[in-house]
């Protein structure tokens, strides 16, 4: 098996090292050549956009192959780091991590179009934009639980200083408040791993610990995780520590107070990123890190999970309905949409979790939609609650219809990847036995669209306001790109969903075998 | 590349004092019109130093001895030296910055930099607890005239005071201990020491050995601000001239680890674990919580780095703790704590440099060490903001700075204590989210709030050099900690006996 290499480094690798080169680049750029910033972060998102699609063709290419003929292992690259530690830097990629490398490329190479008017510490904001979206990308391709926390954690603190800097309403309080929730999260998740570090290497006794994901399964499959820890059983012990520390994150009813106060607070592409992709990174790391470690933890504990997500969509809408601030709106129904994603890996069925996935992605694409619209307007009328709003459809017809899009998009209407995934995630919670949840989920889809569809009449439509008629609509094609850009993929994947269900699909099912065997499903 | 062949265990404490001397020389036939000639030759002193320890000295060779095993030459003490090396040309150079605020005696000045440095070569190969307390004394002698050194400042005089008063307390307690080991076993070597337990063959040692044991780990305790020996650190923090302060943290800090490393390589065994992981838990426990929660509601940023460095104080800690109990004892694990202390030590020895020269040049252009004067910092001057934010965060523990690198090392060798270490790594854990806390405080006023005063500090171009080799240093620790960690692990692994 040639392994796949460019100038030394898997693809994989290259994209977690060009978003570093690229801040590297941006650090050495002079603060007064705004221009120059913008361009070398473009430069640096387009080619990791790129690759991103590249990795995702192999591994749709892959869907079927036996592992001879495959590609996406040839990618996988290991080298040592800390040899005294069992620290490597080790990226490997499956469907599901294909997937996930491929919004966010798709979302930061909007965000850094969508960020060209930010004039205020231009460099300092796309440097701490970019290391954000490094820590992203590590996350996603990494295979050691080393780089994958240290990577998770890289993510977290430039989104303080995007939010504080750059932020607007109450941006202190909110900045201040997700990166402690996050921290909290982040150290809680550290807690547990590093009992799984130490109960995979006391059980194999091998000279050095390891942190590389495959010794941690190896031990499983070896009964390292069966043991006990305190007079409870070790998985069920320790599956809650990865499980709520990820899931703030994630974020978890209740745990999810954080999300829109920062979602409201940030900036546009700070937002994008934030809801976009930061948010996926505790469902990620669950189905990543915690479920395959702690298969037995996860099947004890995944009925509550089902009954937290409940919270998570029903609270979620309900409370979007109250909001009259537009990010708030979208903020909370983020919330809501998550706990569609947490059904779909609580249900424990290869189709739930292939749901959840899709809807990450599918949320993940819809939600960098709505904040780069509001961001849009918002940057002109500088008031985004909707009583303050109205009749903008007739200054900014492009912005209005492109909402329009986005609303439909997120209420779930056939046509885009939003529907298809819910479908999805519903099937796959009956299937796994959740009944009433599946039945709560689809009225879940009644807010959605209530709280929408008011905020799409609020605001851009009714009586011209005349306090609007300066308002100037995207009218340039450099403009529209990020709009029309976001549009395409939605309607492009809800088409086709078996573009990326396919390739979703194989780890979804490895996922469900896994969970069918430690006695769920 | 040995320079020194058998005479390598005193080369730089001999190169050191040497210089120290040839320091007050230079300041004796110098006219008043060009003192800055002292400050340069103190630099070359340790710039010598430095590429001499870094350069000159084997870290794997074999482990020398020299005057009937007083003094010894092992991968730890070269590991410390370096760090000491380090944070002693960091301190001139953050020195030579502050000197033009001295109203006299800019050679003492410096000259008493480098005894106190002498003092911490000598403390990181002490084999003994005569050149133990020697040497440790030569280190505080120092400082206790350092931190006193602005005494047109009450608040100079009055941390040179607290220093001395305390210190004097916490020598005597190193003292009285000192006696009780004595009495016990009838050696002062520390190879006496081990032979002493060893013989006892997991047998608990006597009463006398543990009591003695304690007190000298309560005196060293106060070099470190381990709780409850902590009082002085605050006030002494903000009253000590900045260099002095930051040398100080770091050399102060990383002098008494060095000796209770010392003492917990020598003693620990299967008789005494049990004691000690309790005991160092316990206090881990106590000093991480006292240092963090009482740094929150600080408006000094000395005093903030103060407390914050009984946190730290607290972490490292968590690295004696990682000993473990007898169920669980293993010898890797309580190598792999006393390798992330010294990594730690390293990584903070720079972090504390790149946070208290921001504070010098800060203080220097604005008269002030108030939180709240730093608002707007950012705009004021970019790249002392970043400086300071990039030191903050590696203190913070954030990848990927040195600081975490350092913190995660010591969780991992708790964590590898298993179910006996859990409490303590949750501990840990919280005390990240508590730090993180007051130290995005300070970086909020520096980004988020507006200037109450908008003209901008310039920074001149060798120190812009210095800020940016800081924070290169701290990003290569952060994310290439590769080769210092082995560095740091065999000589732990060496220093417990631990094979290969």
């Amino acid at each position: 098996m040639e392994p796949v290499r460019f100038l030394g480094l898997s693809p994989l690798s290259w994209v977690v090292a060009i978003p570093a080169l690229t801040t590297l680049g941006i650090l050495f750029t002079p603060s007064a050549a705004k221009n120059a910033v913008r361009r070398i972060a473009l430069a640096g998102m387009t080619l990791t956009f790129g690759i991103a699609i590249w990795i995702l063709v192999q591994a749709a290419g892959d869907v079927g192959l036996d592992a001879s003929a495959r590609v996406l292992p040839r990618l996988a690259q290991k080298v040592e780091w800390v040899r005294e530690l069992g620290i490597s830097w080790n990226v490997g990629a499956d469907g599901m991590g294909a997937a996930m490398v491929f919004l966010t490329s798709i979302v930061i190479f909007a965000g850094v179009l969508v960020s060209w008017s930010v004039e205020d510490r231009t460099k300092e904001f796309y440097l701490s934009l970019i290391a954000l979206v490094t820590g992203v990308f590590g996350v996603f391709v990494s295979r050691d639980l080393f780089w994958f926390y240290f990577s998770y954690e890289l993510a977290v603190i430039p989104m303080y200083l995007l939010i504080g800097i750059w932020g607007s309403t109450n941006k202190e309080y909110a900045s201040m408040k997700l990166t402690l929730y996050l921290t909290t999260g982040a150290v809680c998740a550290l807690v547990g791993l590093l009992m799984v570090y130490f109960r995979a290497w006391a059980f194999l006794k091998t000279p050095y610990p390891s942190f590389d994901l495959d010794y941690i399964l190896m031990a499983r499959d070896a009964g390292a995780f069966d043991a006990t820890w305190r007079g409870m059983d070790f998985q069920v012990f320790a599956f809650p520590f990865l499980l709520f520390g990820f899931g703030a994150i994630a974020p978890m009813w209740p745990l999810h107070t954080w999300s829109p106060m920062g979602h409201a607070a940030a900036p546009s592409a700070a937002s994008m990123l934030h809801a976009g992709v930061l948010m996926k990174l505790g469902s990620f790391a669950i189905l990543r890190i915690a479920v395959p470690a702690l298969p037995e933890g996860a099947v004890w504990w995944m009925p509550v999970v089902a009954v937290l997500c409940m919270f998570n969509i029903l609270y979620g809408g309900l409370v979007a309905i109250a909001q009259k601030d537009m990010k708030f709106i979208v903020g909370y129904s983020s919330s809501s949409h998550m706990g569609y994603v947490l059904l779909g890996i609580a249900s424990m069925t290869s189709l739930g979790i292939n749901g959840a996935i899709f809807l990450m992605f599918a949320h993940g694409v819809m939600t960098a939609l709505a904040f780069a619209l509001i961001g849009f307007f918002y940057d002109q009328t500088h008031v985004r609650t909707i009583p303050d709003l109205g009749g903008m459809s007739h200054q900014i017809p492009f912005i209005g219809t492109a909402f329009v899009f986005m609303s439909m998009a997120s209420a779930g209407v056939p046509g885009f990847a939003n529907f298809a995934s819910e479908v999805m995630v519903m099937f796959g919670a009956w299937q796994g036995g959740l009944k009433w949840q599946a039945v709560v989920a689809v009225l879940g889809i009644v807010p959605t669209g209530v709280y929408l569809l008011r905020a799409v009449k609020g605001a851009f439509f009714g009586p011209r306001n005349p306090r609007w008629d300066g308002l100037r609509d995207a009218v340039t094609p450099f403009q529209r790109l990020p709009f029309l850009f976001l549009i395409s993929v939605l309607l492009l994947f809800g088409f086709w969903p078996r573009l990326l269900t396919d390739v979703i699909g194989e780890s979804a099912d490895e996922l469900a075998g896994l969970l069918a065997r430690a006695g769920g499903g | 590349m040995d320079i020194a062949g058998p005479f390598a265990p005193v080369l730089l404490e001999t190169l050191s004092a040497c210089g120290a001397g040839a320091v007050l020389l230079v300041d004796l036939f110098t006219p008043e019109a060009r003192k800055s000639r002292v400050g340069a030759a103190s630099l070359a002193v340790t710039a010598i130093l430095f590429l001499a320890a870094w350069f000159g000295m084997e870290a794997g060779g074999e482990t020398a001895t020299l005057f009937g095993g007083s003094l010894v030459l092992d991968g730890m003490a070269v590991f410390l030296k370096r760090t000491f090396a380090t944070a002693g040309l960091l301190a001139v150079l953050a020195a030579i910055r502050y000197e033009d605020r001295l109203p006299r005696g800019r050679g003492e000045f410096h000259f008493l930099l480098l005894s106190a440095l002498t003092g911490m070569f000598l403390v990181s190969s002490v084999g003994d607890l005569m050149s133990m307390f020697v040497s440790l004394e030569l280190v505080t002698l120092s400082f206790f005239i350092l931190a006193a050194f602005r005494r047109e400042r009450p608040e100079s005089v009055e941390a040179g005071l607290k220093l001395l008063v305390l210190g004097s307390l916490a020598a005597a307690f190193v003292l009285f201990g000192t006696a009780f080991l004595y009495g016990a076993t009838g050696d002062l070597t520390f190879a006496g020491l081990r032979d002493h337990l060893a013989s006892l063959r997991g047998a608990p040692p006597s009463r006398d050995l543990l009591l003695g044991l304690l007190f000298v780990l309560l005196g060293l305790g106060f070099k470190i601000g381990m709780v409850p020996m902590q009082v002085w650190v605050p006030d002494v923090y903000q009253g000590a001239p900045a260099p002095v302060t930051a040398f100080l943290a770091v050399g102060s800090k990383a002098a008494g680890f060095a000796l209770v490393l010392r003492l917990v390589t020598t003693v620990a065994g299967p008789g005494t674990k049990d004691s000690l992981q309790l005991l160092f838990t316990a206090l881990a426990f106590a000093t991480l919580f006292y240092g963090n929660l009482a740094a929150i509601p600080q408006t000094n940023v000395k005093r903030l780095l103060g407390y914050s460095s009984i946190g730290h104080c607290g972490y490292l800690l968590m690295g004696l703790a990682a000993l473990g109990p007898a169920s669980y004892y293993d010898e890797s694990a309580a190598a792999s704590g006393a390798a992330a202390i010294l990594f730690y030590l390293l990584a903070y020895a720079l972090t504390t440099f790149g946070a208290f020269l921001v504070v010098i040049l800060f203080s220097a252009a604005t008269g002030s060490d108030e939180m709240d004067d730093y608002a707007g910092l950012s705009r004021r001057s970019p790249l002392l903001a970043a400086s300071l934010t990039v030191a903050l965060l590696s203190l913070a523990g954030v990848p990927p700075l040195a600081g975490f690198f350092g913190k995660f090392m010591l969780m991992r060798s708790v964590a590898l204590t298993g179910p006996a270490g859990f409490g303590l790594l949750v501990a840990g854990a919280v005390n990240v989210v508590i730090g993180l806390y007051y130290y995005l405080c300070l970086v909020k006023r520096m980004y988020v709030h507006p200037p109450k005063d908008a003209s901008p500090l310039p920074v001149t171009g060798p120190t812009a050099a210095l800020l940016y080799a800081l924070t290169a240093a701290l990003l290569i620790l952060g994310i290439f900690p590769g080769a210092f960690v082995t560095l740091a692990s065999d000589a732990a692994r060496a220093a417990f006996g631990v094979g290969g």
